[in-house]
């Protein structure tokens, strides 16, 4: 491999140029992408890939991600090879697209937020204010407790940001696999959990502003969204097509060409104990358990919910067996 | 994987420095700031662009570092050979240092994060996902640490190897195989036969190559004391009648042009 060239651009970007066979390897790479499918149809630009797709992701993902908070660079400085850069170019694509269907969401997110605090009979008002985003809300407390003995968070957004991470694993933004378009979906239920959760370990009242703040650290959405919005009404759940079928497939081609080689080998022995995985992987228990969690939150980020992520899960599975036959 | 010769190697021994080092295997090149060095190791740092994933033991690094932003991984420091230093990018300055330093040494002592430090929000609970990262990034880091680990504990060659083909569960007759002739491995692990009447250079580098070492000074360093530490009455070759050849340096400059042209 070419190392001395990836040195060389290397050298050249941080010195603010942009070498235009640097920038026809990536375009290559967004182009490969749209062709090999590695993602889901549904995020797609006009929902199929094709080199047209491939051009427009190539030329977002670019100008988003790459040059101006200089994440090229970033890239560049782990890569040893071109064999090297394409691989991590790669996965900084797959994020990025990811990433934006995520950030579409925030207004919505925000929203739902307002919506879940003020319908949910797990939430009671604490302290009203002349806007949704500034009002506090904590949880209804037990029988012959008073609402105003709830204090009001008070301490640094740094602290709060950890009380949030402390809440584990979180898919509130999913996506329906079988969709032919992008089809992003609030999950209600975990979002109202991760609300309480994180009400219940502050043991404070909060406003919708702070909990986006949160959400926006845990999900990496930029800064958070906080108009002044009602909640708007989602779209109802499309049936399943048949066409969904193919969609569901390219969707479980996608999670495995997203996993590493590890989580391969953990998702292909699915059935069997943990500790006989880690003896089989020459790894620890707590490896394996943690490989399990990140191959269940890349499934139930592409999955609309626990039914299509199962179905997923066992597709996913079933493109790995093949290699028992090798 | 390492750099060829020392005189072109950039200084990574300046604490402060930012380099790109390289591992034993492809794996892609690790973004550390040196925190501490000698003549024949450094404690680095490691850097990541995965700013969000920030906990309290990663130090923020202003953007015109790097020229992008990225966190410090105070937590997941380690050791490397200075060889393994690719280019040095940049160097933090003072007050960043400062502050690695601060952190590190709580980290080491196992004291609080000190105050007024630019670091991420706090770890409260073992499912915090950041921890997941964390692994993560162990594990990218470790094959970077394991160069200095190859050579750690080792007063001889023989003690090298024998360690070293333990790490890698590699059986006596594998690893003789890769030489071509079987017969001196025992001997060379308990330093009592003379490496050059047992292995010629390019053999001996093929053995190196199988272990995942490269041409290091303080691999050099520890072959060439065991080597004039050989005693005449030890110094005999498989064959037993063949005479010693040649001194240390010279031997020790044919097995490492070797070794450096294999791993190129």
């Amino acid at each position: 491999m070419n190392d001395s060239a990836v040195a060389g651009w290397r050298q050249a970007v941080r010195r603010g140029e942009l070498p235009s066979d640097l920038v026809s390897l990536l375009r290559n790479v967004a182009l490969r992408m749209c062709r090999r499918r590695v993602l889901p149809p549904s995020f797609a630009p006009y929902g199929q890939w094709d080199d047209e797709a491939g051009e427009e992701i190539f030329a977002a993902w670019y100008a988003d991600r790459l040059v101006s908070p200089g994440q090229l660079l970033a890239l560049l400085d782990r890569s040893s090879s071109e064999a090297a850069l394409r691989a991590l170019a790669e996965r900084s694509l797959r994020q990025h697209l990811l990433n934006r269907a995520d950030r579409s969401q925030t207004r919505n997110l925000f929203g739902r937020v307002v919506a879940v605090l003020r319908e949910r009979p797990a939430f009671v008002l604490v302290h009203a204010a002349s806007r949704p985003a500034n009002t506090w809300y904590g949880l209804r407390p037990p029988a012959g407790r008073d609402d105003a003995d709830v204090p009001l968070w008070s301490g640094p957004e740094r602290l709060l940001v950890a009380h949030g991470w402390a809440l584990g694993d979180l898919a509130i933004i999913r996506y329906r696999a079988s969709a032919a378009k992008l089809s992003p979906v609030l999950d209600s239920g975990e979002l109202e959990r991760f609300i309480t959760g994180l009400m219940s370990r502050t043991n404070t009242a909060l406003t919708a502003a702070q909990i986006m703040t949160v959400l926006a650290a845990r999900l990496d959405l930029g800064a958070p969204q906080t108009h002044d919005l009602e909640a708007e009404p989602i779209p109802a759940s499309a049936s399943r097509a048949p066409e969904d079928a193919v969609a569901l497939a390219d969707t479980a081609r996608a999670i495995v060409d997203g996993l590493t080689s590890r989580q391969r080998e953990v998702l292909r022995r699915a059935d069997d104990t943990v500790a006989s995985i880690a003896k089989a992987l020459r790894c620890s228990v707590g490896t394996i358990v943690n490989e399990r969690r990140r191959i269940a939150v890349a499934v139930s980020r592409l999955s609309e919910d626990e039914d299509e992520r199962g179905v997923l899960l066992n597709m996913a599975a079933d493109l790995l067996y093949p290699l028992d036959d090798e | 994987m390492m750099s060829e010769a020392n005189d072109a190697l950039p200084d990574i021994r300046v604490p402060g420095a930012v380099g790109l080092i390289g591992g034993v295997v492809d794996g892609g090149l690790l973004a550390v700031v040196a925190i501490a060095a000698s003549d024949d190791a450094v404690s680095v740092v490691p850097l990541s662009p995965s700013v969000e994933q920030a906990t309290e033991w990663d130090l923020e690094v202003p953007l015109d570092v790097l020229g992008y932003r990225a966190i410090a991984e105070v937590w997941n420091y380690g050791t490397i050979l200075p060889e393994q230093c690719r280019e040095v990018v940049a160097t933090v300055t003072p007050g960043t240092l400062h502050a690695l330093d601060q952190l590190s040494r709580a980290a080491l002592t196992g004291g609080p994060v000190p105050a007024q430090l630019a670091v991420g929000p706090p770890v409260l609970d073992d499912c915090d996902p950041r921890l997941l990262f964390q692994d993560n990034e162990a594990d990218f880091a470790h094959p970077f640490w394991e160069p200095a680990l190859a050579l750690a504990g080792a007063a001889t060659f023989g003690e090298f190897i024998r360690h070293r083909r333990d790490d890698l569960h590699l059986g006596p007759s594998e690893l003789e195989a890769t030489a071509g002739s079987s017969g001196w491995l025992a001997d060379v692990e308990a330093d009592a036969l003379d490496l050059r009447q047992a292995l010629a250079p390019k053999a001996l580098a093929r053995v190196l190559r199988r272990l995942q070492v490269g041409a290091t000074s303080r691999l050099r360093a520890i072959t060439r004391t065991t080597l004039e530490g050989a005693s005449p009455q030890l110094a005999r070759g498989v064959s037993g009648d063949r005479p010693p050849t040649g001194d240390a340096d010279s031997y020790l400059d044919e097995v490492f042009d070797e070794l450096r042209k294999e791993w190129s």
